[in-house]
């Protein structure tokens, strides 16, 4: 026990340093979305890695398993209606005519120059804004609402790591997604559009097949255009301008029909 | 706590504010390497004199840390930096400094370094610094070309900080 405290008491910097080293990574992955997502399928990979390794056996027995619930899902999909897929393509389609509600509001805060950026609004629960709702601004879309309370709400701003809108153009049918790759708070990323399809510097950008936005609203216009070798999709910088800078007047969108068309999407998935 | 006196926690309190309010809302970009991050607040934590005891400092800047990730909206990040900073900070002093400069640091209430000393220790310091706060802000080791960049880059934009500092508030 002495030798215990004596060693506790020689080595207390090395210690602290790590106990608050441990209580800082802990927050890192705890209470941030990215870091918290990266760490999560780490540990799965390593712990299924483990799992194959140490236990062929298992592996056997839960594959006789995924065999059975594959056999029972296959089952059930015969037995589904066959008209499923073009009810849900014509839900999406309609989404166009599907009215929205506007909230105004006002951009209290911004930031840009992390990988994980937000925006709070001062707008909340008591307006009926609900997670799940889109901002947009008069330039194009900022957001998507993540918490709500009574008289703020919070979103992930779309130069956010984790954030997809769904975007097409305005002079074709071609829809892809956006993604955003850090640090640039003026660009977007559009991935999924095939190279048949005739894209151009200075094509303007819209939201497409959107639940959360409203059709057509504007997002950008093509910067660069490339294709990666070997690949069969563009690679669009799309310019923001400098909208994610910038507080401000902003308006919150809400589909009204969203939970319909979620309920809609779940029954036809079912 | 022995050997911190008012005029360092006043120094402190303004280099949180300045990062705080000034800093935060900052995009720096040169070149292509853009979102550049001045660290203002390790400064007045790498000059407290060294007869304040090093837990002190090391549970001081955790402190730190959490407030700044609190304004910042990065739980833990810059704490981490920070403390892995601190605890570097007393082995790269005995590193870099001979032994008659290391004891006079240990007995006088003030740090004391000359500019081309101050220079390698705050290179060090700011390097391991950046390094862990990007490292751990993009949690993995992606594009390390542009992460090695940034890191550079905001270690040196915040080293001239510090000289600046370490010039007025140091040099008598």
């Amino acid at each position: 026990m002495r030798e215990l405290l004596y060693f506790i008491t020689r080595r207390s910097y090395v210690l602290l340093f790590l106990l608050l080293q441990g209580i800082a990574l802990h927050l890192v992955v705890r209470y941030n979305n990215h870091q918290r997502a990266i760490f999560r399928s780490s540990v799965d990979r390593m712990s299924n890695y483990l799992k194959k390794r140490s236990s062929g056996v298992a592996d056997y027995f839960h594959l006789r398993q995924s065999n059975q619930e594959l056999h029972e899902e296959n089952a059930l999909l015969r037995s589904t209606d066959a008209r499923a897929t073009p009810i849900r393509q014509g839900v999406i389609d309609t989404s166009s005519a599907v009215p929205y509600k506007y909230i105004a509001a006002t951009l209290l805060q911004t930031s840009s120059s992390l990988s994980q950026n937000y925006l709070i609004m001062d707008q909340g629960s008591r307006s009926g804004v609900r997670p799940g709702d889109g901002v947009i601004s008069r330039d194009g879309v900022l957001g998507i609402i993540a918490e709500v309370s009574p008289s703020y709400s919070r979103a992930i701003s779309a130069l956010h790591r984790d954030s997809r809108i769904s975007a097409g153009f305005t002079h074709s049918d071609f829809y892809g997604y956006l993604e955003w790759e850090p640090y640039d708070p003026q660009s977007l990323v559009m991935y999924g559009i095939p190279k048949h399809a005739q894209v151009s510097v200075g094509d303007s950008v819209i939201v497409r097949n959107s639940l959360i936005f409203p059709d057509r609203h504007p997002i950008g216009v093509v910067k660069e255009v490339s294709v990666e070798a070997g690949s069969n999709f563009y690679e669009l910088v799309i310019d923001v301008g400098d909208r994610f800078l910038r507080r401000g007047s902003v308006y919150i969108v809400q589909n009204q029909h969203r939970d319909e068309l979620l309920r809609m999407d779940i029954s036809t998935q079912q | 706590m022995k050997g911190i006196n008012t005029r360092h926690i006043l120094g402190l309190a303004a280099v949180v504010c300045l990062q705080i309010f000034v800093f935060q809302n900052s995009h720096l970009r040169i070149g292509a390497i853009s979102s550049l991050v001045i660290f203002v607040y390790p400064i007045t934590l790498i000059t407290l004199p060294l007869t304040v005891q090093r837990n002190t400092v090391l549970i001081i800047g955790f402190a730190i840390g959490l407030l700044i990730d609190i304004w910042y909206q990065t739980p833990g990040i810059h704490t981490s930096a920070l403390v892995l900073m601190l605890f570097v900070r007393p082995y790269c002093l005995q590193y870099i400094l001979d032994e008659r400069e290391l004891r006079i640091n240990m007995t006088t209430e003030k740090f004391t370094l000359t500019v081309p000393t101050f220079l390698t220790y705050g290179s060090i310091l700011y390097i391991v610094h950046s390094t862990c706060y990007f490292i751990l802000d993009q949690f993995g080791l992606m594009k390390p070309g542009i992460l090695v960049l940034r890191v550079l880059l905001s270690a040196l934009l915040s080293l001239l900080f510090a000289l600046v500092y370490r010039l007025i508030f140091l040099s008598r």
